[in-house]
């Protein structure tokens, strides 16, 4: 279970709201449901007086849907599509901020890596599912991973 | 007075929502530089005119404290205000980063009032 899964699950939501007026909802690892077969993981670490990484998981086609929104574009538009890795990347890093602040306060100095993608197989995203250090949100309809570990 | 804007991120999609947000400030803007990183954004702005430069600190290739730490060094530079746009939420560093000559901090996710105060209290309104 992952130890900040309260911070986690307020800050996801509250910055896919913010940034993308996309609402997100934790759920029990039982209630996503997807046809998708392509997924992919956003992964960045942070280092300070904590150390660790965050990741998000989710639906390749969300991304697009994740830029159009934040860019006030149409989901259909060539540039939600050009930008939709992008945005994800930069919604993790957001959340990764506002996660650390809730953690550690507002004196620490963290620094954080530039986020990276990397594609996740439908098998591999099961095994995700089932992994109780994730913490699981319906968004929008899509299914969405999200975790933070600290490294000693 | 209309000002000439730079935007220093690697992120396209910060690069365009913050130009989208000048738009919905109402500030005004003459013209538009985008560089994805420190080094590019020097290079314009030994190029170019430019009144405000908005940056990121984590950046690849060259971030933004050291782009600030460059611009120091150079006395044409030295005067442009640099606002930093970040993630970041640390006072500790926010203060660190004023010491080496920044002008304000927006924090992401900013809005449009948000940055309509940070470049007022700057540039005057």
């Amino acid at each position: 279970m992952s130890e900040y899964r309260e911070i986690i699950e307020q800050v996801f939501c509250e910055v896919f709201e913010q940034m993308a007026f996309m609402f997100g909802d934790p759920v029990d690892s039982e209630e996503l449901m997807t046809d998708a077969d392509e997924f992919l993981v956003v992964k960045m670490d942070f280092h300070g007086d904590l150390h660790g990484e965050v990741e998000m998981v989710m639906e390749k086609d969300l991304c697009a849907e994740i830029a159009s929104n934040v860019l006030g574009v149409d989901v259909d538009d060539e540039k939600a599509h050009e930008l939709g890795t992008d945005a994800a990347k930069e919604m993790l890093n957001v959340i990764c901020g506002q996660a650390l602040t809730e953690i550690a306060g507002s004196e620490p100095i963290f620094n954080l890596t530039v986020p990276e993608i990397k594609d996740v197989s439908a098998r591999k995203w099961k095994k995700m599912v089932a992994d109780k250090d994730y913490v699981c949100f319906v968004l929008d309809d899509h299914p969405a991973l999200c975790r933070l570990v600290l490294k000693s | 007075m209309k000002l000439n804007v730079l935007i220093v991120d690697d992120s396209s999609t910060v690069r365009s929502v913050l130009k989208k947000t000048l738009d919905l400030a109402n500030i005004p803007v003459a013209e538009l530089f985008e560089a994805e990183n420190g080094r590019e954004a020097l290079q314009i702005l030994h190029d170019q005119w430019i009144d405000l430069v908005f940056a990121d600190i984590n950046m690849p290739v060259m971030g933004g404290i050291e782009m600030v730490e460059n611009m120091s060094d150079h006395g044409m530079m030295n005067s442009i205000p640099v606002v930093i746009v970040t993630t970041e939420g640390s006072q500790t560093r926010i203060e660190q980063l004023r010491q080496k000559g920044i002008k304000g901090y927006i924090r992401k996710p900013f809005t449009p009032e948000s940055v309509k105060d940070e470049v007022n209290k700057i540039i005057g309104s």
